[in-house]
């Protein structure tokens, strides 16, 4: 018993000291913001990693879930002679949740898994400190770069992961699937705008400032060694997954309140 | 009275529960190569971490040319660790630049030259080090050596006042140790720079050292030229500078 509360009580003091270090992350990225010019040439180089190399991971998702849902909801749909209702399912579907999450949780996968292991052994090895030893702040050379390179790379992706998986779903439904082709598009024009692509974009940002502040932060305060570069890694994908689905449940309420 | 550039005056610092310095008192003179010597954990590393506000103390002075780093924040130590230049442990080179741009990074930084003008600086470096064309190199091809002489150039490309050496002859062979401690003597000699190497080889640091200060429990237990440690009497002090071991001593 005393060794449940012992953990419990242990856990909960590492998650008050990460939300600490959270809180400091973000007050020294908008000191750094305040203090130093941007470093453009950082940016773009981080926009090639984060966006253009994870085009395609984010095109194949985002395919293959719209093509599955298409399946999926055309089994029901088909059963009630709404065949031509999969459309507007899967578009609304893709803009508002599918494509941002998966593209998303890719994300966190993929470069949030990265970030922290490439912060997290510079850290190990010292070349934070020797960043520092050079008069350089290691936020505003590390982090900012890599943050403005997120946020403007995650809405593209959205982007790619929402059209691609609409397509895939049409392909999967009208050839496949024989949905008459000219019902399908009316309907998806029909009950798909704008402000469902606007959804998802807003989703995308916000999505790609969590990743990339929890991973940044978990990178930068790591243990020691191999074991613990490796333990900021599980613990930074791990943390920005489920920031992500939390954030998701609470933006959607709100969006949903506010653009209805 | 000689000008000092840089004074621990009463550190204290705890780390971890665990107190490694208890009352550390420093003067460095200008132009001077000072060398912290010790056994392993008696707080050497962080008391260099510490002049150049890497660390700050939990108490006392860090004074840098008068000014106290104590209480500064990063961006106001800008300014002094411009003037400061460090020598890692195991060469902290940026693992994802070549060696041109390693070096080359503390003047990009700056901003002050041109890139014709810090291409020439590299070079110069990098030849002052013996590595010369070397540039394009990665760090995961270089050596042991190699890596520390990089980072050594990488260090003093800038020429800055105060050139801080944390262990630069550790896992070295003799050979390479020797050409390091040439290394630092030469840049002592042609750039009169002020060092303050931490080392364990007594070696070294009798060679290259114009005064030693053995740390001892988080204490400087004994300050003195190369000579008076050779010759002190003190049992401590004895049995560092002559790799005696004790048992007494090992169960501490």
């Amino acid at each position: 018993m005393f060794d449940f509360f012992q953990i419990v009580g242990r856990n909960f003091f590492r998650f008050l000291r990460h939300c600490g270090q959270y809180t400091l992350l973000l007050i020294d990225i908008l000191r750094s913001l305040r203090h130093f010019p941007i470093r453009w040439n950082l940016v773009s180089q981080q926009i090639l990693f984060m966006g253009v190399n994870s085009l395609p991971v984010v095109i194949l998702t985002g395919s293959c879930i719209g093509a599955v849902f298409a399946s999926q909801i055309h089994l029901k749909f088909s059963e009630l002679g709404m065949g031509s209702g999969v459309g507007p399912v899967v578009a609304y579907a893709m803009c508002r949740e599918l494509g941002p999450i998966i593209c998303g949780l890719m994300i966190a996968a993929r470069v949030g898994a990265s970030i922290s292991t490439e912060l997290g052994s510079m850290k190990t090895s010292e070349q934070v400190d020797a960043l520092r030893s050079m008069a350089v702040y290691p936020t505003d050379y590390l982090v900012v770069p890599r943050l403005i390179a997120l946020l403007a790379s995650m809405p593209l992706l959205v982007s790619f992961s929402i059209f691609f998986g609409i397509t895939a779903g049409y392909i999967i439904a009208v050839p496949v699937l024989g949905v008459e082709p000219a019902y399908y598009i009316n309907n998806t024009l029909r009950f798909t705008g704008a402000k469902d692509v606007g959804v998802g974009l807003i989703k995308s940002v916000i999505f790609g400032f969590v990743i990339c502040t929890i991973c940044c932060e978990r990178g930068l305060n790591c243990g020691h060694g191999a074991q613990g570069v490796g333990k900021a890694t599980t613990e930074a994908v791990v943390s920005s997954t489920i920031a992500l689905l939390v954030c998701n449940f609470f933006i959607t309420f709100l969006l949903n309140a506010w653009m209805s | 009275m000689d000008v000092m550039m840089i004074s621990l005056r009463n550190i204290h610092k705890t780390l971890n529960g665990q107190k490694i310095l208890q009352g550390i008192n420093l003067e460095i003179a200008e132009g001077e190569t000072f060398v912290i010597i010790g056994r392993s954990g008696c707080g050497k590393s962080v008391t260099l971490r510490h002049m150049l506000g890497l660390m700050m103390p939990d108490q006392g002075e860090v004074l840098f040319e008068g000014k106290d780093l104590m209480g500064l924040s990063e961006i106001e130590l800008i300014p002094i660790r411009q003037k400061i230049g460090m020598l890692f442990q195991n060469g902290a080179l940026f693992d994802s630049m070549n060696v041109g741009e390693n070096v080359a990074f503390p003047l990009r930084e700056e901003g002050r030259l041109s890139e014709k003008e810090i291409e020439f600086a590299v070079e110069e470096a990098l030849e002052m080090v013996n590595l010369g064309g070397q540039q394009a190199k990665m760090p995961a091809e270089l050596s042991g050596g190699m890596k520390k002489r990089v980072s050594l150039a990488r260090a003093a490309v800038r020429k800055p006042k105060l050139l801080l050496f944390d262990e630069p002859t550790s896992g070295l062979d003799p050979v390479v140790s020797d050409s390091i401690n040439k290394l630092i003597l030469n840049l002592d000699k042609t750039l009169n720079i002020t060092n303050v190497v931490v080392t364990h080889d007594m070696r070294s640091a009798c060679e290259i050292g114009d005064r030693i200060a053995f740390l001892y429990h988080g204490k400087v237990h004994f300050l003195g030229t190369p000579e008076e440690i050779k010759s002190s009497q003190d049992p401590i002090v004895f049995r560092f500078v002559n790799g005696i071991s004790d048992a007494s001593v090992a169960m501490e």
